[in-house]
């Protein structure tokens, strides 16, 4: 006995003296060597930076950005989405502060670039029979890379929009680096490497996939990008910083040099597009069921998801087991106009009596209004009717949102079914286009290419489904607000009018006025509507950019903060 | 009420420095053995030391005493026992109702462990497993807390360590101990929500303050008021509805102990079993169970001397416990939060026959507990081992080793089942017709077996010992090898701790002792090379009172005093282990192909590694005094001072965002922590046979934040470093806007437009502007800088007395959520709300404005909503009778005596009686009325 525990306790002892009792027996969880050794995890590294685009379906704390905006309310008064409509943000608190996100993938970009060179392909390479997977394999890699850097493009047009000039960084940073060293690139730095990013991905990238691969980066969506970021470059609000009040560092959020130039480039890249045939791209037949798609030859790219019902539950009047979500505003339903191309008008009093018939086809396909099929009855969005006032969580703004839904979920059984969120589409480059033309050449100069403006926005609005007649403007200011109207209809809830009306420097007449909505009264039969006021909005001009982020000031002790915070 | 605590506080002080004792007067220790005066032997890290030759700072207390406190969980027996010791209340759901324990406050901050390392029978073990145990199969529990006393636990020590002894057999002849206790546990305090009179009023109210037009007419707020119409105007209780006015609460306990010089053992078998608050579910539904929560405990352990120099020490202890809770999940948080959100006017309980309300807002509570399933775990737990001992006197007299293993095992695997039920809205239509509006779904009952949980660890310890008086000189000994790994459910490799310990001790004529201590161990968390710490400490005792000098001073029976100093880590760090590595994560799938049909794997970078990591330091230095006079009069005073280092960090407040990694996490930061323990006490046996005792103690631990590399701030007074951790940084809330003149005149807040009877903040920087720059440490964490208690009792002639007091100061509340913020989130109001702003209330309200909307200005953190967590708690008291001798000799028995007791029953706080200090939300906080039996045979 005395000799097992002798044994027991020399064991123990030698067991102290081996460090190597203590190696973990595997790895759980992929290091770096690993990952960037093999051929799948490199894709796998490229293929996340697509995680990183937004998904506009969800985009602060819950809401739409359009709720952020004077297209609608969101529902939840508790979401972070209403700091932006009550003005309770800040350099500290913002609720849409995508600052670190971008600059994360950002970073994962520039690491892609800088490390995937390193796969081991020595399987096929050395094997004279697997020489063509070889090739294959290789030629992936070079492409990934142009993937990479177009991705890193977007990601900085999305940062730009929001923060004006920010540091461009092509190599990721080691935590020894001296930040300090690190300063805000100008506004037309910023400008030129997207563009030129983009033009070189226009060139390497194919402009299709095939099946397997479809729903990545393609020439399409380079050029895509490129007429995006001419155009907001072309804008009012990145040309004049005479709203910043004597701003120190007006290079940081504006531009200089010939602003008709601007609008030239804006609307040859834009045409450039229009005339890519191997794209295939053009308008959609199916505008309502366009947004829940993505292989419509309409998108050029989608942030893709698998099959989710999330948005139903949360965007759903009440009634239908929803949370009402984003409601659109009255602000937004009074923009379209009737279907005969004149103007709604509440002062009309057929207008105001039946505010739903007539109208652009496209309010129905956006927007559910009181008294619509939805389902299996009605919508009752009147006081006391099952989706209206006096229903907890019913609309305040007396509408529910239809884009983007799928309206024949059956949530209470969980089922679901495909969303995208589309990012560019052939509509939004006609509609670049004309805006771009109109400013630099008038509404129906083409400067010998294919299309005037006029023509432009008036293919928007006659697409097959919609057939709306052609625009009734003019001169070039009427064509400016006809555009800037189709805009807001064409593209609601696609996260452009919040920027839209920034770089139109408009924000203060349309995101700085109340938000409507409608109350609606059931009589019988018959329903009476009275646009009432559903809040106040806030919108002053700091906002036309996002503060910097306090901590990024903080840290590096250097830099600007952008006007006016 | 604000000043009572305190006072009680101060009288605590006073007192304690008036009385003490350790012992209680008279009552027979079950620990003694007959035989020759043996010296009183006190818990030290592997082993005991006799009482006068400890130099480390050490508190212990018995299981008999903690066994005064009739609770489910035997971490809820220990407030106020020992001091240096902080146990915060985790809740009273029976099954859920584990306390946090801390010693000597707290002294690290982000995901590293805060708690003690915990020791069951000399074995290392986890409070999971220590909640696995009956109050009743307990000896005694001790806390070790400087660093004389937990540097041989090398990087598990530094936290302080509780030491967890179970009961074990005697020299004696058999005894058989029975007792049964059975008592009603109802909530000392419940949220008081408005009826629907009151709700629709408030709401109507609330619309007015924001210019909208009023929810409820005349007519409707009449049907609310008479109750005429409970259909479409229902006003429901949900706390009558779905909660018992009291439970009950039991407790079974069989044990038997004796032996003689070569087997001595312990048996018992422990029930208890309390049902919770939740009504019962069976009888008015078949898709449901009961709910219940009991616990067995079985315990065998035997001391067997195998020949005159071998002995084995062998301990079995086995749980099984049973809980069920009615719904869809294993607690019932769900249900308790839904009671908390349904207005009483959002629909009845049912609509008609089998038809539950609803709508599509809420579910039905009781719908939800009744109709939808519910959840069972049966969970078992084993603590085995085995300790064999050979005196080794052949060598050299008083040398011994030993070897020990033990097997740890908790598995716990539900049953449950679940489904969905239908709810039915209500309305009229415009013929005065009833309509229902079904919402969700009736779904059959479907099982789910899949979800177990363990925990298990395997420990090795060889011992070598020494202990030898020659003449005046008293040499001890001690070297501990150990290993021991740990295994835990959700794909985590083995936790690995392998050490070597060591502790020898030299004392001179009983005056002078001195201590040299140190661990020296491994973790596998670590980069090669980097993995093992020594971790060394000494100490000095001087016994005054054995002075020569020190023989006339008949008045002090016993005069000590000692001080250490050393090392220990803290190597429960958190974060991601081997954080060595820099790793890659999967971040999920994303979608390509032109119908959806590809799923790509998808891999980022991971945090950044930290290729140098290593656990926590800390020195710690400890001075104290041990004093008895005038024989019943005690005290016991420790100061300390603990130096913390190594914490690991996130670099985030330097690392810009647009660097784009998560920042890795680097053992940088630092803590200090101070404070003292004193407890005092008096003990007496009158002449006249009344036996009586008191005991106060009070103990602080105050830390201080040296280096947390935070991020630069615009304001000093933004700043952690310098300050306490925990510290609530909030707007300062200033009083309620009078009026409009008072807003335009005021700094703007950026958190939306505010009205008159709005929350109104301190400019901190006078910048104009109220936002987060103007946060300002205010209050404290909620977790307590001071502890103290009161214990006193009295015992005349069979009649027993006995209290324990417990309070805690310097803390500070959170007040957020549904039961304090009206409406929010489409939820209910309480009383708290009642004396709201109006322009008529101005001057006494204490609640903001009424909203219906999330208000971003009044639910701002802000020192609105922080309230004085102090509180003073009765924690026990029992009143016993034994049967005098002669009868109880007459029934065949030993012994007889009967009990009651109350646990928990009254607090004395700043909450003005609305909540628990300590259980803010959820399952109330219970207070246990009991009355038990004790029988020796």
């Amino acid at each position: 006995m005395n000799k097992t525990i002798i044994y027991l306790f020399i064991a123990t002892g030698l067991l102290v003296s081996c460090d190597d009792t203590l190696d973990p027996e595997v790895i759980l969880t992929l290091t770096e060597e690993q990952v960037i050794k093999t051929y799948n995890n490199t894709e796998a590294r490229c293929t996340a930076l697509y995680t990183f685009l937004p998904n506009g379906l969800d985009a602060v704390d819950g809401a739409m950005m359009a709720a952020a905006s004077d297209e609608a309310e969101f529902t939840r008064e508790m979401s972070a989405v209403q700091k932006f409509n009550t003005g309770a943000w800040n350099a500290i608190d913002n609720p849409d502060n995508k600052w670190g996100h971008y600059f994360r993938a950002i970073r994962l970009s520039n690491l892609f670039l800088a490390k995937s060179d390193s796969v081991n392909l020595d399987f096929y390479r050395l094997d004279p029979a697997q020489q063509d997977q070889y090739e294959y394999r290789v030629a992936n890699i070079r492409r990934w890379k142009y993937e990479a850097r177009y991705l890193r493009a977007y990601f900085y047009f999305e940062l730009v929009k929001r923060y004006a000039g920010v540091p461009i960084l092509e190599n990721y940073l080691d935590i020894d680096d001296d930040f300090s060293a690190v300063g805000r690139n100008t506004l037309e730095e910023c400008v030129g490497f997207i563009v030129a990013e983009c033009d070189s991905a226009a060139r390497e990238l194919p402009a299709t996939y095939d099946d397997s691969q479809y729903g990545r980066a393609t020439r399409g969506a380079a050029m895509a990008l490129k007429s995006r970021t001419l155009l907001y470059a072309a804008s009012e609000l990145f040309n004049d910083a005479s709203w910043a009040g004597g701003y120190a560092h007006p290079e940081l959020v504006s531009l200089g040099g010939d602003r008709r130039q601007r609008w030239i480039d804006a609307a040859e890249a834009a045409h450039d597009l229009i005339e890519f045939g191997e794209g295939g791209y053009g308008l959609s037949d199916d505008y309502q069921g366009l947004f829940r798609s993505y292989n419509d030859r309409e998108i050029i790219l989608a942030r893709r998801d698998g099959n989710s019902n999330w948005f139903e539950r949360r965007n759903y009047p009440v009634g239908y087991e929803g949370e009402s979500g984003n409601t659109p505003s009255q602000n937004l339903v009074d923009a379209y106009q009737m279907a005969d191309g004149s103007d709604f008008d509440w002062a009309t009093a057929a207008h105001a009596a039946a505010p739903y018939t007539d109208r652009d086809p496209r309010l129905g396909y956006t927007v559910l209004v009181n008294n619509r099929r939805f389902k299996d009855r009605d919508t009752e969005v009147w006081s006391g009717g099952r989706d209206g006032r006096g229903v907890t969580n019913a609309t305040r703004t007396g509408y529910y949102l239809l884009k983007y839904v799928d309206p024949d979920l059956d949530i209470v059984q969980d089922y679901s079914s495909v969303h995208s969120w589309i990012i560019f589409r052939y509509g939004e480059i006609l509609l670049n286009y004309a805006e771009a033309m109109n400013e630099a050449f008038g509404p129906d100069d083409n400067n010998g290419w294919t299309m005037t403006a006029r023509e432009a926005v008036d293919a928007v609005r006659s697409r097959n489904g919609v057939g709306m007649p052609p625009v009734a403007a003019s001169t070039r200011e009427e064509m400016r607000g006809a555009i800037r109207r189709e805009r807001q209809v064409e593209l609601a809830f696609e996260d452009h009018r919040f920027w839209d009306v920034r770089r139109w420097m408009t924000a203060p007449q349309t995101l700085g006025v109340p938000l409507r909505g409608v109350n609606i009264t059931k009589r019988g039969g018959t329903y009476d509507y009275t646009v009432t006021e559903v809040e106040d909005r806030v919108f002053s001009e700091k906002m036309y950019f996002y503060p910097i982020p306090q901590k990024e000031l903080n840290i590096v002790g250097t830099w600007a903060q952008n006007p006016l915070w | 009420m604000k000043y009572i605590s305190p006072i009680i506080y101060l009288a605590s002080v006073s007192l304690m420095l008036s009385f003490h004792s350790p012992k209680l007067y008279g009552q027979e220790s079950e620990t003694a053995t007959p035989g020759e005066p043996q010296q009183q032997m006190q818990q030290v890290a592997y082993g005991s030391q006799p009482e006068w030759m400890v130099t480390s700072a050490v508190s212990t207390t018995e299981g008999r005493d903690m066994r005064k406190n009739f609770t489910t969980n035997v971490t809820n027996t220990l407030y106020g026992r020992l001091p240096g010791l902080t146990v915060s209340q985790g809740g009273f759901e029976p099954g859920k109702d584990g306390a946090t324990f801390n010693i000597r406050g707290i002294s690290t901050y982000g995901d590293a462990t805060r708690e003690p390392f915990v020791v069951i029978d000399g074995m290392p073990s986890t409070m999971t497993f220590l909640q696995q145990l009956s109050v009743n199969e307990i000896e005694s529990v001790s806390v070790l807390k400087d660093a004389a006393a937990t540097a041989i636990y090398g990087n598990r020590g530094a936290n302080g360590v509780l030491v967890v002894n179970t009961r074990r057999g005697t020299d004696s002849p058999l005894k058989v101990d029975f007792s049964v206790q059975f008592g009603f546990q109802s909530p000392t305090r419940l949220p008081d929500y408005l009826d629907s009179y009151q709700y629709a009023s408030l709401y109507n109210e609330a619309l007015a303050n924001e210019g909208r037009d009023p929810a409820y007419n005349a007519a409707a707020l009449e049907a609310y008021r008479t109750g005429s119409d409970p259909l479409l105007y229902p006003n429901v209780n949900w706390q009558d509805e779905l909660l018992r006015k009291a439970t009950p609460i039991a407790n079974y306990n069989v044990s038997a102990r004796g032996g003689g010089e070569n087997v001595r053992y312990f048996v018992l078998f422990d029930v208890v079993n309390n049902p919770g608050i939740l009504k019962k579910t069976e009888k008015v539904s078949d898709n449901t169970k009961n709910p219940q929560f009991t616990r067995y405990n079985f315990r065998t352990n035997v001391d067997v001397n195998l020949s005159r120099r071998l002995s084995a020490h062998i301990t079995v202890g086995g749980t099984v416990e049973d809980k069920t809770v009615p719904g869809k999940a294993d607690n019932t948080w769900d249900i308790m939060n839904l009671i908390s959100t349904v207005p009483p006017n959002a629909f009845p309980v049912f609509v008609a026959r089998d038809m539950f309300g609803g709508s599509s807002n809420y579910d039905n509570p009781l719908a939800n507990l009744t109709q939808t399933g519910y959840n069972s775990y049966n969970g078992r737990a084993a603590q085995a081992s085995v300790k064999v001992t050979e005196q080794l006197d052949m060598i050299t007299p008083g040398l011994s080793i030993s070897g020990a293993v033990s097997f740890n095992s908790y598995f716990k695997s539900f049953s449950n089942k679940y489904r969905d039920v239908a709810r039915y809205s209500i309305s009229r239509d415009d013929s005065g017709e009833v309509v229902y509006d079904k919402f969700g779904l009736d779904t059959s009952l479907e099982g789910s077996e899949s979800d177990s949980f363990q925990w298990r660890n395997m420990a090795v310890q060889g011992f070598l010992n020494y202990d030898r008086s020659f003449g005046r000189h008293d040499v001890g000994g001690m070297i501990v090898a150990n290993y021991d790994d740990y295994t835990i459910t959700g794909g985590n490799l083995p936790y690995k701790n392998i050490g070597l310990g060591g502790r020898f001790t030299y004392a001179w004529d009983r005056r002078y002792v001195a201590e040299f201590s140190f661990g020296y161990n491994g973790d596998d968390n670590y980069r090669k090379g980097r993995r093992f710490g020594f971790f060394p400490a000494g100490a000095l005792g001087w016994i005054v009172s054995n002075e020569g000098f020190m023989e006339g001073a008949t008045a002090v029976d016993l005069l000590k005093l000692r001080a250490s100093y050393g090392m220990a880590g803290n190597g429960e760090i958190g974060g991601t282990r081997y954080m060595y590595n820099q790793y890659y994560n999967w971040n999920g799938y994303y979608m390509l192909g032109s119908s959806n049909n590809s799923t790509m794997d998808t891999y980022t970078e991971a945090q950044l590694a930290n290729p140098n990591v290593t656990w926590e330091r800390e020195k710690q230095f400890n001075v104290g005094l041990e004093a008895v006079l005038f024989k019943g009069f005690s005290v016991s005073a420790d100061y300390f001072v603990k130096k913390r280092n190594h914490i690991l960090t996130s670099a985030s407040g330097y690392l810009p965002d647009f660097f784009g990694a998560d920042s890795p996490q680097l053992n940088i930061g630092k803590v200090d922590n101070k404070g003292f323990e004193i407890t005092a006490g008096y003990s007496t046996v009158s002449p006249t046979g009344v036996g009586w005792f008191a005991e106060a103690g009070v103990w602080s631990a105050r830390n201080k934040i040296i280096y947390n590399a935070e991020e630069p701030q615009l304001y000093d007074y933004l700043l952690g470093t310098g300050g306490r951790l925990d510290q609530p940084f909030m707007l300062q809330a200033i009083g309620f806007y009078r009026d409009q003149a008072d807003i335009d005149s005021s700094p703007v807040p950026i958190f939306g437009q505010v009205r008159p009877g709005d929350i109104k903040y301190k400019d901190q920087n006078g910048d104009g502007v109220i936002d987060q720059n103007d946060y300002y440490p205010i209050g404290h964490s909620q977790f307590p800088q001071i502890t103290y208690s009161l214990r006193g009792g009295v015992e005349y002639k069979g009649l027993d007395i006995e209290l324990l007091f417990q309070g805690a100061a310097k803390r500070s509340v959170y007040l957020e959520g549904k039961n304090y913020w009206a409406f929010q989130d489409n939820g209910k109001v309480t009383k708290f709300a009642l004396n709201r702003w109006t322009g008529q209330t101005a001057a006494s309200a204490n609640y903001p404005r009424l909203s219906t909307t999330g208000d971003q200005n009044n639910y701002q953190y802000s020192s609105f909503w922080q309230k004085n967590g102090n509180f003073l708690k009765l924690r026990s008291v029992e009143i016993g009778y034994t049967l005098p001798e002669r009868l109880a000799s007459k029934l065949r028995l030993d012994r007889l005596r009967v009990f009651v007791n109350g646990t928990n029953l009254f607090s004395i706080d700043a909450m003005g009686g609305y909540t628990d200090p300590e259980t803010i939300y959820g399952y109330p906080a219970m207070r246990t009325f009991s009355v038990g039996i004790s029988v020796h045979l």
